[in-house]
């Protein structure tokens, strides 16, 4: 087919517009556009666009600018890597929370308890492992821990310590009164102990 | 480079016309591949027989004039409106015109199948003399005369300048709402002038994906100059 049955394609025409296009080729562009209403017509359009396109891209260095700065601070939310890149940084935070709820930022409390009534309530931050010690109870004994409501959150034996006995339980405890219920023999009370867990 | 605008004087015989052949008389062509044929709103190309026309002229028929003028008129309008601005447009396309057929009843154009080269040879030279007389009477006239020539006038037209003021404003929305790597495609392109080569070798493009990338922005622009010519300019312009 002969090449005067083509019109100019959009690239052609655009580098025209841009005097970019080769010499070479010009004046068979330009020959053509002589003849081609159509092509006059789209280089038109071409040239609107190419040429507001150079010019806005040059006389912005403002918009370049914040687009840039704004383009880097969340280029990591591009759409090829942004979703599954945003739901593993959140799944890792909150992993990383958990655990360290858990295991590491708490720390381990002791306290000693008098199953004396009306006294003063012994406190005790929270923590990842609580160590009670008992002045006047027997080893051996079943212990209950109980909450505020009176539910059982814990229960384990008493085992003899240095001049006490005592009971470590690896667990963390909500801020709260909770009350240490221990059973020294069968068919008698359980002495009780209060004591409280702040924040 | 050699575009219109910067001609010099050359012989009919010298326009050298490498692509035009003698062709079928009123043989339309349909589009095929070329991405230029899928053109919205665009007629079939028609393929002229020059040498029946140059022939005739040649011989004095007014018809083949007329047909002439009907094929080049628009196309020589546009160019020298686009150089020299309106002023004595009508004057300055019928001067081309009877050089154009001056030369073909004095036998310079040897061979039609160069006419169109020559017309463009025409066209450039009118558009190089227009100038050059514009420059030398500026320089002559400069104290009393600045504008006695219409070259800037259609440059500095306030229509245009809305125009163009509303198009850039148009090409920052664009800009604004395409990714950093596209913008970075474009300014490549059209503010650095590298080629499409260079830019989908040095950014892991290919041709298809440089095209698309040009071609979605090319739309949203479009879209955007039609939603102003529509009247939805001045909200579009405010608000983004």
């Amino acid at each position: 087919m002969d090449t005067e049955t083509f019109h100019e394609s959009e690239d052609r025409l655009e580098l025209y517009a841009l005097r970019r296009l080769p010499d070479s080729e010009v004046e068979h562009v330009e020959n053509h556009l002589l003849v081609c209403d159509a092509c006059r017509e789209h280089l038109e359009e071409v040239s609107a666009f190419a040429f507001s396109m150079r010019e806005t891209l040059k006389g912005n260095p403002v918009i370049e600018s914040v687009v840039k700065s704004n383009a880097r601070w969340f280029e990591w939310l591009t759409p090829r890597l942004g979703m599954p890149g945003a739901f593993a940084a959140i799944l890792l935070a909150v992993g990383i929370y958990w655990i360290s709820r858990d295991a590491h930022i708490l720390p381990v409390a002791s306290l000693q308890l008098t199953a004396l009534r009306g006294s003063e309530v012994k406190a005790v931050v929270r923590a990842r492992e609580l160590d009670l010690a008992f002045t006047d109870a027997l080893a051996a004994s079943r212990v209950d821990i109980v909450d505020g409501g009176g539910a059982t959150v814990w229960t384990g034996t008493l085992r003899p310590g240095a001049g006490r006995v005592e009971a470590k339980i690896s667990q963390v405890f909500s801020p709260g009164d909770y009350f240490a219920r221990v059973y020294t023999a069968a068919g008698q009370p359980p002495q009780e102990y209060q004591f409280k867990v702040m924040k | 480079m050699t575009y219109l605008k910067a001609l010099d004087h050359v012989s009919p015989e010298a326009t050298t016309g490498a692509v035009l052949r003698p062709l079928v008389t009123s043989r339309i062509v349909q589009a095929e591949e070329d991405s230029g044929l899928d053109r919205p709103g665009q007629e079939q190309y028609k393929i002229r027989d020059w040498a029946q026309i140059v022939a005739r002229i040649r011989d004095g028929d007014a018809a083949a004039m007329e047909e002439l003028y009907a094929i080049f008129a628009r196309g020589i309008r546009y160019f020298l409106l686009r150089n020299l601005g309106s002023e004595e447009l009508d004057d300055r396309v019928h001067d081309c015109f009877v050089i154009v057929t001056e030369a073909i009843q004095n036998g310079e154009l040897r061979d039609p199948a160069r006419l169109m080269g020559y017309v463009r040879t025409v066209v450039k030279r009118q558009i190089a003399s227009a100038i050059d007389t514009a420059v030398d009477q500026r320089r002559t006239h400069v104290d009393y005369d600045e504008t006695m020539f219409g070259i800037t006038d259609f440059n500095d037209d306030p229509e245009q300048s809305i125009i163009s003021r509303q198009r850039s404003e148009i090409a920052r929305k664009v800009l604004l709402s395409i990714s950093r790597r596209d913008r970075e495609i474009l300014d490549r392109f059209y503010v650095q002038e590298q080629t499409q080569e260079q830019i989908c070798d040095e950014m892991g493009l290919s041709a298809t994906q440089f095209r698309l990338l040009k071609s979605r922005a090319k739309t949203r622009f479009g879209n955007l100059g039609k939603r102003v010519a529509k009247g939805f300019g001045r909200n579009l312009l405010r608000t983004g």
